[in-house]
């Protein structure tokens, strides 16, 4: 499970990035990480795994299931975006972009925050938490973590 | 900074623009004002559009691409007079020329540091000054065929490759500038003029 914030402002207002309208499949995605559930999808004959979710599986074409992953691990690659034409991102930065590794097998880009973006770097071990979007969806973002954390 | 490592210069700034060419069988154009430029070889590739999806972060699909428009022109390379480019971000033309064969994967910032692409050097690069330089309207990739066009016609002026007889025009494009797909074209000027 991952820890669920209600607002990233210190004045609790609510989400006021762009409205997010995701298909069905994506909306399943959201819908779960604003349950607590990091979810990648698993094929269940040849148990490989993708990101971002779609309807097949693209190597043998079955229709992969859901698997639940811990969102716990370290930063692949990342950038630190310190300029943005247009709001709430210009407020935003500057704010970290970083590519996170799973130990199960897939890769998914999110933000990094909580952090002094000039620390960032690779190998940073983070933990996924979510931010909510509304009543039923909530976005996963990262932090910094300690390695005790994630024992 | 924009966003680290890229520097406000390293990225295109998108105004208004266009460009458009005509393309027709060989016995019209040969009828028309303008001197006819023939396509060689083309061919496209794509990878995950996702950034996070790609197999190989460092790699763009104009591996493939190129390699299949090299083929079908019968050239190589090292054949190429001028080369242009869809430049985004300086990174984007670094991926390029490295994945056109033009340097070994991981060398092409030494690559463009020995001049190499300057006006007078082996490769002249966007000699209409790129998206970075001159115009990115948001369809760069149409205005990387007409100045290639204009190279193998002779007719750009001051930014004249000599004895320009082979270019090479590539874009790219997917979301968040992620390279997602690879045009290749190679045209040579008339050879019967």
């Amino acid at each position: 499970m991952i820890r669920i914030i209600e607002s990233e402002h210190a004045d609790g207002r609510s989400w006021d990035r762009p409205e997010m309208v995701p298909g069905n499949l994506d909306r399943q995605y959201f819908e779960a990480v604003a349950k607590g559930q990091l979810m990648v999808q698993r094929c269940p004959q040849c148990e490989h795994r993708q990101f971002p979710p779609k309807l097949i599986w693209t190597a043998c074409g079955r229709e992969p299931e859901w698997l639940e992953v811990s969102g716990d691990r370290v930063i692949n690659t990342f950038t630190i975006v310190r300029r943005h034409g247009v709001e709430p991102f210009r407020s935003l930065a500057p704010l970290v972009s970083a590519m996170v590794d799973l130990p199960e097998g897939v890769r998914l880009m999110s933000n990094v925050t909580g952090i002094d973006v000039d620390a960032a770097q690779v190998g940073l071990t983070v933990r996924a938490y979510a931010l909510r979007i509304d009543d039923s969806m909530a976005l996963p973002l990262w932090q910094p973590a300690t390695e005790a954390e994630l024992d | 900074m924009i966003a680290d490592p890229l520097h406000l210069l390293d990225c295109c700034v998108i105004p208004d623009g266009g460009a458009a060419f005509i393309m027709t069988t060989e016995d019209r154009a040969r009828d028309l004002r303008q001197p006819p430029v023939y396509v060689l070889g083309a061919s496209g590739a794509s990878t995950p559009w996702h950034v996070h999806s790609m197999p190989d972060f460092g790699a763009t699909a104009g591996g493939e691409s190129s390699t299949a428009a090299y083929r079908q022109a019968g050239v190589t390379p090292e054949d190429i007079d001028t080369i242009q480019f869809y430049d985004s971000f300086t990174i984007t033309a670094l991926l390029l020329l490295e994945d056109h064969g033009f340097c070994a994967k991981g060398e092409g910032g030494a690559y463009v540091d020995d001049g190499h692409l300057h006006l007078g050097g082996k490769l002249p690069l966007n000699t209409d000054g790129g998206g970075l330089l001159s115009c990115h309207s948001g369809m760069r990739g149409t205005m990387l065929i007409t100045e290639a066009v204009r190279q193998l016609r002779g007719q750009t002026g001051a930014a004249q490759v000599s004895d320009c007889e082979l270019a090479l025009a590539a874009g790219c494009g997917g979301l968040l500038s992620y390279i997602g797909l690879q045009f290749c074209g190679v045209l040579a000027h008339d050879p019967d003029n």
